[in-house]
């Protein structure tokens, strides 16, 4: 575990001491990180919204428990990360895909089948990783865009390193058997050109 | 080819989190087996497109986001208590 930044651990000491605008300067360091695991777990914007922001609220009530000498992002992701999946597995939880239509801006020199291609490709990848068991997609998202360790994971999620292991390892798969048509085009049709 | 093949290792393998022995024998397998060393580059190629996506964020969430939370509790509950 990597020690806390010193400018982060004197916010979260005058945050504990009572500061909102400490806390604020925290809040506004993570909030698109922690909005961002929301996001990729619960796939909606609202719900993704209340998670982060329940996630803030949990953590300033729990600062007087916090070790000052750990860095706050892993513990704020592990939060949002519960909620999330918390909320995914909750009765009333009722996922529905992202908006299509991501704006995109046509990379210079690329075919228009590229192009299309690649559309096409992002739309099915975005259908695949809402259809992942949520549990899957936790641990995918807390690997491929956090970067933490299984170790990590394991902690975060209460989970062994092992089932760490397997989620992800099904997860890939299942996100690799999605793309198949997708990759490595550009090769194939090289080699049939 | 060198032994089965180690499709169910190349996660953990890409990751860096095999223990030393065990990546020996992947990596010693991967130089051997095209269809495994292609196996690993689509997962590679998935948690790049992945990375890729982007987040379809609300036009001036971001800058709301405090004040949202603000506006929520934050004001009316200090730090206190373990977290639930």
């Amino acid at each position: 575990m990597h020690a806390a930044d010193p400018v982060e651990a004197d916010l979260l000491a005058r945050a504990r001491g009572g500061s909102l605008l400490a806390f604020e300067e925290i809040v506004k360091r993570y909030e698109r990180r922690v909005y961002g695991i929301a996001l990729r777990i619960v796939r909606r914007h609202e719900v993704a919204d209340d998670v982060a922001q329940e996630a803030f609220m949990r953590a300033h009530q729990a600062l007087s428990t916090f070790d000052l000498g750990r860095p706050f992002g892993p513990w704020i992701c592990r939060i949002a990360a519960n909620l999330a999946i918390n909320h995914v597995r909750s009765p009333e939880a009722r996922e529905t895909p992202l908006p299509e239509g991501h704006a995109e801006t046509a990379a210079p020199g690329r075919g228009a089948l590229d192009l299309v291609l690649e559309r096409e490709a992002r739309e099915v990848l975005e259908r695949a990783l809402g259809d992942l068991p949520a549990e899957q997609r936790a641990v995918f998202a807390l690997r491929t865009f956090e970067e933490l360790s299984y170790r990590e994971i394991a902690d975060a999620l209460g989970i062994s390193i092992g089932t760490v292991m397997s989620r992800l390892s099904r997860a890939r798969e299942r996100l690799r058997a999605a793309l198949a048509p997708y990759l490595g085009l550009p090769t194939r049709r090289a080699e049939e050109g | 080819m060198t032994g089965p093949h180690v499709t169910e290792s190349l996660s953990a393998y890409m990751d860096g989190e095999l223990a030393l022995p065990e990546r020996e024998a992947v990596a010693a397998h991967l130089r051997g087996c095209p269809s495994c060393a292609r196996h690993l580059e689509e997962l590679l190629a998935v948690d790049a497109a992945a990375r890729e996506l982007p987040l379809s964020v609300p036009d001036g969430y971001f800058e709301a986001f405090r004040g949202s939370l603000r506006g929520r509790r934050l004001t009316s509950r200090g730090p206190a208590g373990p977290l639930c």
